[in-house]
């Protein structure tokens, strides 16, 4: 827990990366999960769609209507015009390395040129990488209007230079949306965001946990601290108090362990870790070291194949927001099919709960491809403001193969969120992650700040 | 109590590593008088070849080579290890015989800077080799499983175990440096080496023999102790590097137990600030834990001052030759006319890479006068244009003060840091001059850079900047529908046209020829007059002046700006440039921004080679050490000898007859 294992060059990276992860999962597993089983990964054609239902922002009951089969499978290559997207995704700097955005990202593009592009265009990407910084992203902006592309495709970008990419008039469209400044910004991001996600999570504490009071753990960088405000507001608005624990970006498991026995401390209802990666391990090996009983909301990054395989029954206790049961669906099998050679690991091992980002910007991809196929569809000429103007103005969009509502621009105060519904999940003996009964779809909106 | 003891055993991993590299680092010393910036780096990389190893591969180290090896599978931790110790191995060895060996009588400067431009390339050649998966999981060796050491404190067993191994290192180290005729003639040679030799021991075998042993005890910590955290290019490379430097210093570079102990007291008393930071409310939120080893090093410094070792002390400091400064209209006239043509005819991508040169010639500039003038180093410039960058952001936004008079006021801010961070070099000089500011670079990062207090929320988007107006002329980058306008650019040109005479007629003054003397000898200096303690400071608040400025054309340039522009890494790579293109001119300084990352030679050389890119820092760190090796002048040194050599034989061809040039062919 030294200093010593604070990085340098990083901001909040773990917290962006729990952050993100959460918003990963929920969609994920809102596009691909279901509780229902249907049709094997091998036959997508043959599922009977699931129903999915949770809690509206008043708390009542919803029930989403599921999407129709996957669209791309019989198209053939896309051959119109290029489309030149430009990628922008952060990779390279520690706590803030994304390769798996970009690389499957890359391979959805691959697959959608093979299977209609977006609305009969292929694809061109053109990625830049940043690193975490206003600087590097203000020069990603400048190369990207230099190399001329039709739209900006923000894979994982904390300071997107939206002025640049404005004054060069070139649609953005982003996978997520890490800072506030990013839920007004003139873009339009498939998922919810932090905000949102802790929103749900204050919802969660409110209305499953009966929580009266809550401590939060996170990184002691101004923008983790910045992000846990943003939840304590999110319990102040529910009524319940909240005090912070601040750790480093990357402790060793003996400072996640401190971590943990300080925010039991003052035995608080429920815990709410910010961690990601190690500290999810090493959150999860603590609490159990300690004996803490206390249950702890987490990110959806948290419930990963490689930190589930690595703690075990440590996470027992553990709930993680934005994810669900794995299930079979068409979607999952168009997933597995082009995932499996990125990712170099039989199809059949590929599940939405242990693809992290990566998996998210899959989604992305593939949702703006339904989009535009769909766009195509009413005669219009696909176009990137064409595909912009119709996620932003649509009002029956979901996310591709799921069940997830895209409404972009529902709440004017983050006019640029598409997504505000995440489901839950919990750690079960022996390995299992299974949804929260009456937790399969939390709206984030009444809590919102 | 208990509490607090539990935080501080909870510490003693962290601890356990800052010890073993501290240990490393005497052993690096004493071997050879080379303090090694690259050290963690060196560490990581075998690391890196362990993790890699579990995961069933190799991974070769050297660009055009293939990637890897594959295995069958994991290769198991004992065949992991005993490869990865023999990397280690190799790694020592090759960096003494192919780095410092040939450095031996070079000046210390080339030594920092070679062990600078190792760095650089070891933490790129693990961003290229592990370009799609930086951050690592390593599999646990030592025991993890939590300790009952008495009620009420549990805790994990790993990190005690590797504090137990770090001692038995240091006492096995202990007893071979007292007891047997290497350690005795290492010894020996630490003080004079010809002690070594009427031993009958080569010096170079035994500072290969120091640099191998010290690069093994620290890939073995690092290996067993990654499980414990996540493995990255920068936790090893810097998060321990620094205390470790602290804990060498209060060892003087030459006792093993002061520094294991020390080490150990750092991890662990930063541990305890967890605790401190939720239990008083006045606890520092922001930079303690990296405050701590600063304040080491300090202490180490004042209380210690000149008994510190230093090889050979002022002799061994010697800088490059600073050639005479000649102005003339071509020289002027030929850059300037070729940077404002380039930023109006060409596209906003060449655009972009003539901006990046002439702001990194600014910050070069800064090293010109610090290093190269001065005679002093400093491994963080780029803190005290981060100070200004900030201070241009608080002064522009908070309190409308416009351009020119913002920026040059956020300058005098950098000076003010600058004129403090110098006060050291007034007791302390060389390597040790460069571990403080090291230190102080890293302080001011984590204390001022990262508190949202000082340098505004990151939430909203980071430390914003208006664009520069000049009454009714917006001179900003990025206005209307335009994304890249050529005007900012010129705006850049003039600021470092003015620069570069001012640093000119510096070189030229009696000031700059005081500065050469105090850089030549400070006691020579001191003997005709020249207050050498003015001397140094005026040094320093020039040189934080002029990276003031270059902070604030980077934050004119992005608009909003962050600490990654201004941080540790920033400054080591701004200073290998500086020494890349030539640290003692100012043609060198222009040089050092044409071959700075996304200037004009490596986007030109991008446009032509393709990927070449990827792997602009590991050539940069090349280059580097080649520099320091072959070339201590720089790129521009370079181009003046030719220059001057091309000249002598045309005067000398010129001054023979004829005739005489017929008899001396014939012969």
């Amino acid at each position: 827990m030294s200093h010593a294992t604070t990085r340098f060059g990083t901001r909040g990276g773990r917290l962006f990366a729990a952050c993100a992860g959460l918003t990963a999962f929920a969609l994920l597993a809102g596009a691909c999960g279901s509780d229902k089983a249907s049709a094997p990964a091998t036959s997508p054609s043959a599922t009977t769609p699931a129903t999915t239902a949770g809690t509206d922002d008043g708390g009542s009951t919803f029930v989403t209507t599921p999407s129709s089969q996957p669209p791309t499978t019989d198209l053939g290559p896309a051959t119109g015009e290029k489309l030149r997207v430009g990628l922008v995704n952060t990779e390279g700097t520690p706590g803030l390395d994304f390769p798996d955005i970009r690389k499957d990202i890359t391979a959805a593009v691959g697959y959608l040129n093979e299977h209609g592009g977006f609305g009969g265009r292929p694809i061109e990407l053109v990625p830049c990488i940043v690193k975490g910084t206003p600087e590097t992203s203000q020069s990603c902006a400048q190369e990207l209007v230099g190399q001329k592309v039709d739209m900006v495709l923000i894979g994982l970008d904390l300071f997107p230079a939206y002025p640049t990419y404005n004054a060069a008039k070139l649609p953005i469209i982003g996978v997520l949306p890490i800072l506030p400044g990013d839920y007004t910004a003139d873009a339009l991001f498939i998922t919810g965001g932090n905000a949102t996600v802790m929103s749900a999570v204050a919802q969660v504490a409110k209305d499953h946990f009966k929580a009266k009071s809550v401590a939060i753990i996170s990184a002691s960088n101004a923008g983790s601290a910045q992000s846990a405000a943003a939840a304590a507001a999110s319990l102040k608005i529910a009524g319940i108090e909240s005090t912070a624990v601040t750790g480093g970006d990357n402790e060793t498991d003996a400072g996640f362990q401190a971590l943990m026995r300080q925010a039991a401390q003052s035995n608080p209802d429920i815990i709410i870790s910010l961690y990601a990666d190690a500290g999810c391990i090493g959150t999860m090996r603590g609490r159990a070291a300690l004996g803490i009983t206390i249950p702890v909301i987490t990110t959806g990054i948290c419930s990963s194949k490689d930190v589930l395989s690595e703690v075990g029954d440590d996470a027992l206790g553990w709930t993680f927001a934005g994810v669900q049961t794995s299930a079979d669906t068409p979607a999952r099998a168009i997933m597995q099919q082009v995932l499996a050679p990125v990712l170099n690991v039989p199809a059949a091992e590929i599940d939405q709960n242990g693809l992290g980002l990566g998996g998210l910007g899959y989604l992305t991809a593939m949702s703006l491809a339904e989009y535009a196929n769909k766009l195509a569809g009413t005669g219009v000429a696909i176009t990137a403001q064409s595909l912009y103007d119709y996620l932003k103005t649509s009002k029956d969009l979901k996310l591709f193969g799921g069940n997830a509502p895209i409404e972009c621009g529902a709440l004017p105060a983050y006019s640029a969120v598409c997504s505000y519904i995440f489901p839950f999940a919990e750690y079960q003996a022996g390995g299992k992650v299974v949804t929260i009964p009456g937790l399969e779809g939390v709206s984030s909106k009444a809590l919102l700040p | 109590m208990t509490d607090y003891l539990f935080y501080a055993l909870l510490g003693s991993g962290a601890g356990a590593i800052i010890a073993a590299f501290g240990l490393g680092l005497v052993l690096t010393y004493q071997g050879s008088g080379v303090v090694n910036f690259a050290y963690g780096a060196m560490a990581m990389w075998s690391t890196y070849v362990y993790a890699e190893l579990r995961n069933g591969a190799y991974t070769f180290p050297i660009p055009g080579l293939p990637d890897r090896y594959h295995f069958s599978g994991d290769v198991g931790y004992r065949w992991a290890l005993a490869m990865a110790i023999a990397t280690a191995a190799l790694l020592g060895l090759g960096a003494y015989l192919l780095v410092f060996r040939p450095l031996r009588r070079a000046p210390a400067l080339a030594k920092v800077v070679a062990s600078v431009g190792l760095l650089i390339v070891f933490t790129a050649l693990v961003e290229r080799r592990f370009a799609d998966k930086l951050t690592i999981r390593v599999r646990a060796i030592l025991p993890r499983q939590p300790v009952t050491i008495f009620k009420n404190l549990t805790v994990p067993r790993d990190g005690l175990w590797l504090a137990l191994i770090v001692v038995i290192a240091a006492a096995v180290l202990w007893a071979v440096y007292h007891f047997t005729r290497v350690g005795l003639a290492t010894r020996a040679a630490a003080e004079n080496e010809k002690g070594a030799v009427l031993m009958g021991l080569s010096p170079d075998f035994l500072a290969g023999l120091n640099w191998v042993v010290a690069t093994v005890v620290g890939s073995v910590i690092a290996i067993l102790a990654a499980p414990m955290i996540q493995l990255d290019s920068s936790v090893f490379t810097f998060a321990f590097l620094i205390p470790a430097l602290g804990a060498a210093l209060i060892g003087r570079f030459q006792h093993f137990w002061p520094t294991v102990l020390t080490g150990m007291a750092i991890g662990m008393v930063q541990s305890t600030f967890t605790k401190l930071q939720n239990d008083l409310s006045w606890f520092p939120k922001y930079g303690a834990r990296e405050g701590l080893p600063f304040l080491v090093i300090i202490i180490a410094m004042v209380v210690l001052g000149e008994r510190l070792p230093e090889r050979g002390a002022a002799d061994m400091w010697k800088l490059p030759a600073v050639p005479p400064a000649h102005v003339t209209p071509f020289s002027v006239l030929v850059p300037v006319i070729a940077a404002v043509g380039g930023l109006f005819l060409l596209g906003p991508l060449w655009r972009g890479a003539i901006m990046t040169t002439i702001i990194a010639s600014v910050l070069a500039l800064a090293l010109v006068v610090l290093t190269g003038f001065g005679g002093q180093t400093s491994l963080s410039q780029m803190a005290f244009a981060g100070i200004a960058g900030f201070t241009l952001s608080k002064l522009a936004m908070n309190w409308n003060i416009p351009f020119p008079f913002a920026p040059l006021l956020a300058a005098l801010m950098a000076t003010a840091f600058g004129v403090l961070l110098g006060l050291p070099a007034l007791r302390v000089r060389g390597t040790n001059l460069a571990i403080i500011t090291l230190a102080g670079g890293v302080a001011i990062s984590e204390f001022i850079f990262k508190n949202p207090a000082f340098v505004g929320d990151v939430n909203t988007g980071g430390a914003k900047i208006p664009n520069p107006k000049l009454g009714p002329w917006d001179l900003g980058l990025v206005l209307g529908s335009k994304s890249s306008r050529p005007i900012f650019g010129v705006l850049l040109v003039a600021v470092a046209f003015v620069l570069c005479i001012a640093v000119v007629n510096i070189r030229r003054s009696s000031t700059g020829r005081r500065m050469l003397a105090i850089r030549s000898n400070e006691r020579a200096a001191a003997s005709i007059g020249i207050n050498v303690a003015t001397g140094k400071l005026l040094v320093f608040a020039l040189s934080s002046f002029i990276a003031g400025v270059g902070g604030c054309l980077i934050a004119y340039r992005f608009g909003t700006v962050s600490e990654f522009s201004y941080g540790t890494v920033a400054s080591l790579t701004a200073l290998a440039f500086a020494y890349l293109g030539g640290i003692t001119s100012v043609s060198g300084a222009i040089t050092a921004g044409a071959v700075a990352a996304s200037g004009i030679a490596f986007y030109g050389m991008n446009r032509m080679f393709g990927s070449l890119g990827k792997w602009e820092a590991l050539i940069g760190g090349v280059l580097l050490i080649f520099t320091a090796i072959q070339n201590p002048e720089g790129i521009a040194g370079a181009f003046r000898d030719q220059v001057a050599g091309a000249r002598r034989k045309q005067a000398a061809r010129r001054a023979t007859p004829p005739t005489a040039a017929l008899v001396s062919e014939t012969l």
